[in-house]
C-alpha cells in the first residue's frame, strides 16, 4: 500500500541509488568509459528495478554526462562537429529502433544481451589499448569534407585530419545506437574505437565527437522509455547528482593510473559483469 | 595518405575549416548545453521533493517497500521535457556556428542536422503525444 511508505525508506532509496551511481561514476570516469555500462547492472543487482527500467534511467544520465562531457569538448576544440553530425544520424535510426523493441524483450534476453554486450565492450577496450600506438590519421586533401576536423596535439600544435571510411562509420555507428537504445550505453566504448581505428580519427577527437553525440540519441532514447513507462523519474535527479561529480572525479584518478592497470581492471570488470548478467538472465 | 600533420600555409581549406572550430560561439554551445542541463536537474530535484513520485520511484526500486503509486509529478515530467529539449536547443545553436564554414560543407551539415533534428522530433511527437 502506498501509505506504507515511510521517509526513511524513500531516503533510503535516494541515498543508494545517489552513492551507488557516484560509484558508478568514478568507475567510468577512471576507465573513460562514461557510466552506462556499469550503471544498469549497479541497478538491475542491488535494486528491484527491472532491466528495462534500469536502461531508461541510464538513458537519461547518458544525457547528463554526455551534457557536461560536449560542453568541455566544445570549449576545447576537440569535437569533429561535421563528423559527430553524420554519424549522430545513424546512432538516431538505430536508438530509436532499438528502444521501441526493448519494449518488447523480456528481461532474461536483455540480460543475456547485455552479458554478449559487456564480452563485446570488454574485446575492445583492450585491442583499443594494445593497438593505441599503432594509430595514424590521414591529413585533408582537396575539397573541403564534412568529416574534416583538427584537434590540439600534445605539443600544442593544431593538427588537422579528414575522418575516413564514412559508410563503414555509418554502419557500425548505426549498431552503437542499436546497443544504447536496448542497454542503455551511452555508445563511446564503442564509437571511439570505431572512430580511431576504422575512421582514422585522433582518439582524442573521437572520445570527444563521440560525447557530443550522446546527447541526441540518449533523448530520443529516454522519449521513448519515458512514454512506455520504463524510466522510474523520481530517481533520475539522485542518479544524476551521483554519475556526474563521480565520473569527474574518475577523470582525474585516470591521469594517475598506467594504461595497463586500466586495461587489465576493465577487461575484469566486463568478464564479471556479463557472468552476472548471463547468471541473472538464466535465474529471473 | 597516412601522416599526421601540423597546420601549414599549403592547406589553407584545412585552415579555414579549424577556423570554424575555433570559433567562439562552439564554446556558447557548450555553455548553453551546461546550463539546460542545470535547469533540467534543479527542476527533477524540486520535483523529487515532492514524495508522492519519490515513492513511485522508492516502490519500484524495491517492491517491498510499497506498491507503486500512479503517476508522475508534474514537475518531474517538466524536468524530463527539460533534458529531452537539450537536442534540439544544441542543434538551433550549431546552425549559427556553422555560418563561417565552407558553403558546400556548411549545405551538407546542414541537411545532415536537418535529418536528425527531424528524427529526434518525430521520434518525441510519435511517443510523447
Amino acid at each position: 500500500m502506498a501509505d506504507a511508505i515511510t521517509p526513511d525508506a524513500v531516503l533510503l532509496t535516494l541515498l543508494w541509488v545517489t552513492i551507488g551511481s557516484g560509484f558508478v561514476g568514478v568507475l567510468g570516469g577512471t576507465l573513460g568509459v562514461g557510466g552506462g555500462v556499469f550503471l544498469v547492472p549497479f541497478l538491475v543487482f542491488t535494486t528491484s528495478l527491472r532491466p528495462i527500467e534500469a536502461v531508461g534511467l541510464s538513458l537519461f544520465c547518458v544525457m547528463g554526462t554526455s551534457i557536461g562531457g560536449a560542453g568541455r569538448a566544445l570549449s576545447r576544440g576537440d569535437v569533429n562537429v561535421g563528423l559527430g553530425l553524420w554519424i549522430e544520424l545513424f546512432m538516431l535510426v538505430g536508438t530509436v529502433g532499438a528502444s521501441i523493441a526493448a519494449q518488447k524483450v523480456s528481461d532474461a534476453t536483455l540480460m543475456y544481451g547485455f552479458a554478449a554486450l559487456m564480452l563485446g565492450v570488454g574485446a575492445a577496450f583492450v585491442f583499443r589499448a594494445v593497438k593505441a600506438s599503432a594509430l595514424a590519421f590521414v591529413a585533408p586533401q582537396g575539397e573541403p569534407s564534412l568529416l574534416d576536423g583538427c584537434i590540439t596535439n600534445s605539443g600544442g600544435e593544431r593538427v588537422h585530419y579528414r575522418a575516413q571510411r564514412r559508410w563503414a562509420l555509418a554502419v557500425l555507428t548505426c549498431g552503437t545506437g542499436a546497443a544504447s537504445g536496448l542497454f542503455g550505453i551511452g555508445g563511446g566504448v564503442l564509437n571511439v574505437p570505431f572512430l580511431a581505428f576504422v575512421g582514422r580519427v585522433p582518439l582524442a577527437a573521437a572520445a570527444a565527437t563521440s560525447t557530443f553525440t550522446m546527447a541526441a540519441t540518449g533523448a530520443a532514447g529516454a522519449a521513448i522509455h519515458l512514454a512506455h513507462g520504463t524510466v522510474p523519474a523520481g530517481l533520475i535527479c539522485a542518479s544524476l547528482l551521483g554519475v556526474i561529480p563521480g565520473g569527474r572525479l574518475g577523470a582525474r584518478l585516470r591521469e594517475r593510473l598506467p594504461n595497463r592497470i586500466l586495461t587489465i581492471l576493465f577487461a575484469t570488470l566486463a568478464l564479471a559483469v556479463a557472468i552476472a548478467s548471463f547468471w541473472r538472465g538464466a535465474n529471473g | 595518405m597516412t601522416t599526421s600533420t601540423t597546420p601549414s600555409e599549403e592547406d589553407p581549406t584545412a585552415q579555414a575549416d579549424c577556423a570554424s572550430a575555433d570559433a567562439e560561439s562552439f564554446h556558447d554551445v557548450g555553455v548553453t548545453l551546461i546550463a539546460m542541463g542545470v535547469i533540467g536537474t534543479l527542476i527533477l530535484a524540486i520535483g523529487t521533493y515532492y514524495v508522492a513520485p519519490l515513492q513511485r520511484a522508492a516502490a519500484l526500486a524495491w517492491p517491498g517497500v510499497a506498491q507503486a503509486m500512479e503517476g508522475d509529478s508534474k514537475l518531474l515530467v517538466l524536468g524530463c521535457c527539460v533534458f529531452l529539449t537539450l537536442p534540439f536547443v544544441r542543434n538551433a545553436a550549431l546552425i549559427k556556428c556553422l555560418g563561417g564554414i565552407d558553403a558546400t560543407v556548411r549545405r551538407r551539415a546542414l541537411v545532415v542536422l536537418g535529418l536528425s533534428t527531424a528524427i529526434i522530433a518525430t521520434t518525441m511527437v510519435v511517443a510523447l503525444l
